[in-house]
């Protein structure tokens, strides 16, 4: 089987988030509505937004994680910012209070989580439009206003995706995809969709296989010599968060990219030739691949050269 | 067929292949005077992983150690996977650690059981997971891998310290390395209390080139150091496992021809646990 098609089905069969549209589209129209009957005086406008609108939401690894679906709630800007995650915490537990399907709220850091008894929350955040078309949210935890502009991200990667052959998100769900099992808290989603905005705006993606190759390559250099990946709205960093006190967390980001990146590299290589050995580099990116007999010669290596003086391979 | 001349390479080689023990069914032929045994490798892992190798040994064995080869194509050539490009093959061992782990009175079967057939399992496990079981990095920074390892963290200077006892021992047979003196890292302990395992294993087995190589880009560092007083070493200069990687990589040769090369690495210094002064460029001109 070529990589191609391997990649195409484990993206439908695994990849592709277990959603029903019409759900959340019923769900998210019902608090729209909801909140702006109650918040008359100040609401302006509510849209969807997120990897939830830009399509590149990935499936949930385990059962209890919840499909976040982010709605912007454009509130009038004569309020003050800050006070309107309070405000929005309050419409929330009157909202829980009347729909049966939400079992509860939770205060997030730009928003207000309402987690139906679904597999999805509808994440509520508070915002006001500048006169540039750029929103202000609040950022709870760091206590600031943050500009964004989540419609310009949306059309940034719708763009970009159908100048690139429809495979730009289908890559972007395999990158996501991919720091789910690998790299969970060293790298952020959105720093991914926005590394692979930046890659493939100067390049074309021939397949998947080679796209995905590039990335990894690519994402590797980019992090490793510390260049910008700049935000389309506000024009900041999104990689410097990766710059903690010890580096640790950029280093660590590189190596992951980097194993990554050889695994892709060694799989393309394998495709005409060993398919258990394509298989299991590919095993080294997503664990679906990864079978039970590796899995149980990786254990019974591990423990034979960890309990010996195994002597330890060094290059010079 | 190509002819072994001298005598004595000629019983050493057929004592290694006397020595083949389970390998033999390693065919064997000489090339360039250097005996070479091919075969395929079961590592006891199934039929998917077994390696085609080739061991070269030459007559310097057992003490410069075989060349060993995959000649499958399996395992890329790069210094990732400790495959030298430059064709002398797989990096088995550091060799500190080779005179510990193979004896020259050990059958030759014994060096395949200890440093092969770990090595290409250690492959495996790397084509399943995408880094080894066990291994050193590449080159100076693997060696301070190894320094961590039998001295545990440590300071650039108590290392330096502790270095120069050894060669001191080794070169000159000072005695400076003994349980009951005290531990030359300058902690005012005496040897057994302090590093004097790690002392005693490296005095025994360490090898004297790449002591003499560590000691020595540790000296110019110090020295560096001391001749720029822009850079201030305080607590934390500090070897930890992250950080020899960088002192090494931004160090060794390039401070000797460039002395500044690494003083204009402000973020890769802060890593390594400097602190920085503002820097003063008229000072250094003087």
């Amino acid at each position: 089987m070529s990589l191609n098609s391997l990649l195409t089905d484990f993206l439908s069969n695994k990849v592709e988030p277990d959603i029903e549209r019409d759900r959340i589209k019923d769900a998210h129209i019902e608090i729209r509505a909801m909140v702006e009957e109650l918040l008359e005086d100040v609401y302006e406008a509510s849209f969807v937004m997120g990897s939830y609108k830009r399509h590149t939401l990935t499936r949930r690894l385990t059962e209890d994680e919840k499909y976040d679906v982010d709605v912007m709630f454009v509130l009038n800007e004569d309020e003050d910012l800050s006070g309107l995650l309070d405000t929005m915490e309050i419409i929330a537990q009157s909202i829980v209070d009347q729909v049966d399907e939400i079992e509860s709220y939770r205060r997030q850091k730009v928003s207000i989580g309402l987690r139906y008894k679904d597999n999805f929350s509808i994440d509520m955040v508070p915002s006001q439009l500048n006169d540039d078309g750029t929103y202000n949210i609040y950022d709870d935890r760091e206590q600031k206003e943050v500009k964004t502009n989540p419609l310009k991200h949306i059309e940034t990667i719708s763009a970009l995706n159908a100048k690139r052959n429809n495979l730009l998100v289908p890559l972007i769900k395999l990158a996501k995809r991919w720091k789910q099992e690998n790299a969970p808290k060293m790298m952020k989603s959105f720093h991914l969709e926005m590394l692979a905005v930046q890659i493939f705006d100067e390049s074309e993606i021939p397949n998947l296989r080679d796209g995905l190759k590039l990335f990894f390559s690519e994402a590797k250099r980019l992090t490793e010599n510390k260049e910008k990946i700049i935000d389309p709205v506000g024009g900041h960093d999104i990689s410097a968060y990766l710059d903690s006190e010890d580096n640790l967390q950029r280093d660590n980001a590189v190596d992951a990219l980097g194993i990554a990146a050889d695994a892709m590299s060694d799989a393309i290589e394998q495709e005409d030739g060993n398919e258990t050995l394509m298989l299991r580099a590919v095993g080294r990116i997503y664990s679906d691949f990864k079978n039970d007999t590796d899995a149980a010669k990786s254990q019974s290596i591990s423990s034979s050269l960890g309990e010996s003086n195994a002597p330890r391979p060094w290059s010079l | 067929m190509e002819l072994v001349t001298k005598k004595s390479t000629r019983q050493l080689y057929n004592k290694v292949i006397s020595q083949l023990g389970k390998y033999s069914h390693f065919t064997h032929s000489i090339v360039d005077q250097k005996l070479h045994l091919d075969g395929v490798l079961d590592i006891g892992l199934g039929e998917d992983d077994r390696f085609k190798i080739k061991i070269i040994v030459d007559e310097r064995f057992p003490k410069k150690i075989p060349e060993v080869h995959e000649t499958g194509g399996r395992i890329p050539s790069t210094l990732d996977r400790h495959y030298m490009s430059d064709g002398s093959g797989c990096c088995l061992v550091i060799p500190h650690k080779y005179s510990q782990v193979f004896s020259p009175l050990m059958p030759f079967e014994y060096f395949i059981d200890t440093l092969v057939v770990p090595f290409f399992k250690n492959q495996i496990y790397y084509e399943i997971n995408g880094r080894f079981a066990i291994g050193y990095r590449h080159g100076e920074v693997g060696l301070d891998d190894y320094y961590i390892e039998i001295f545990g963290d440590i300071t650039i200077r108590a290392l330096h310290k502790l270095l120069h006892a050894v060669l001191a021992d080794k070169l000159y047979g000072l005695n400076k390395i003994k349980g009951h003196k005290l531990c030359p890292c300058g902690s005012g302990k005496i040897q057994r209390q302090c590093h004097g395992k790690g002392l005693i294993e490296l005095k025994q087995y360490g090898n004297l080139g790449f002591l003499h190589q560590s000691f020595s880009i540790l000296d110019r560092l110090i020295k560096t150091s001391e001749i720029y007083p822009a850079i201030v070493r305080d607590k934390s200069f500090t070897l930890t496992p992250k950080s020899p990687a960088l002192i090494a990589s931004t160090l060794p040769i390039s401070v000797t021809i460039e002395p500044f090369y690494w003083i204009f690495q402000p973020l890769d210094i802060s890593r390594i646990g400097y602190k920085l002064q503002p820097f003063d460029m008229k000072a250094v001109n003087e």
